[in-house]
């Protein structure tokens, strides 16, 4: 099989979610969109999610992304099935509406039965995002200098949300 | 948590008790934790340190680094939006960064 660079395809977080929220499957948004859902001034060029790892999930999953014409990185297009998703490695998919890594375990916070999560509506669908607290557990324990450099917007944006909190109370 | 007044009623709380079972249990009376729950009179460490051990808890000291005041105010504007608005100013944000020629 010959290999090819597929051409970036810039982030449209909406469809992404969409498509798998419409697939019925089981996730949870992790990472650094997971802040910015929750006011965290730190752009992301990438979704990353946390499916429940069991195979129905990772058939709805493997759907979800085929329907998005899901790739490797190198530009190999494999049509994915559930047992794709049973592993405990990440996993990086470029698709129609960008960049897609599936964690099955992070850093200090665990998998989808570990981690602590909320729900966001985003107008006719929602979403569950693991919370701020847990976003800036599992930066701090991973400690890559991109993990380091995100925590200030982590921190600040926790530090409104107890301001926006106390004026409420 | 940053505040002890919260500390202290989370706690309490959590341990399913009245601030007179408290009292009790950290050797200390209802009144003073009212007021500590109210943040009026700050509890010294070592009352602290009773309260939470009678709640079944042991106190932890963290450090942070201060957030720089530009990154608190653009969170501030990020959570007066909704989640989905934020999603949305996000999809502007990554199409600038693609104009602007940023890489990934």
């Amino acid at each position: 099989m010959s290999e090819r660079t597929l051409p970036d395809t810039a982030l449209d977080p909406e469809r992404l979610l969409r498509a798998l929220v419409e697939h019925g499957v089981e996730f949870c948004v992790i990472g650094a969109l997971a802040a910015w859902l929750q006011g965290s001034p730190a752009v992301t060029l990438d979704l990353d999610v946390m499916p429940r790892r069991d195979l129905d999930n990772g058939d709805r999953l493997a759907e979800a992304l085929n329907s998005l014409g899901a790739r490797s990185p190198s530009g190999d297009a494999v049509p994915l099935e559930g047992a794709d998703f049973l592993g405990w490695q990440s996993q990086r998919f470029e698709t129609e509406a960008g960049p897609i890594d599936v964690v099955p375990h992070a850093a200090a916070i665990g998998g989808y039965e570990d981690v602590a999560t909320l729900e966001l509506a985003l107008g006719e669908f929602a979403i569950r995002v693991i919370t701020l607290d847990d976003v800036i557990a599992s930066k701090e324990a991973l400690g890559r200098p991109k993990d380091l450099a995100a925590l200030p917007a982590l921190y600040a944006t926790r530090q409104a949300l107890r301001q926006g909190k106390r004026r409420d109370e | 948590m940053d505040s002890v007044d919260t500390l202290v009623r989370e706690m309490r709380r959590a341990a399913g008790l009245s601030q007179r079972d408290l009292a009790r249990r950290a050797g200390t009376s209802q009144p003073a934790i009212a007021r500590y729950e109210r943040g009026v009179a700050i509890p010294s460490w070592e009352t602290l340190q009773r309260v939470a051990a009678a709640c079944g808890q042991r106190l932890k000291v963290d450090a942070e680094p201060i957030p720089d005041a530009s990154d608190v105010e653009l969170a501030e504007r990020l959570l007066s939006m909704s989640p989905r608005e934020r999603l949305r100013s996000l999809r502007r944000y990554v199409r600038l960064h693609d104009l602007a020629g940023g890489s990934r």
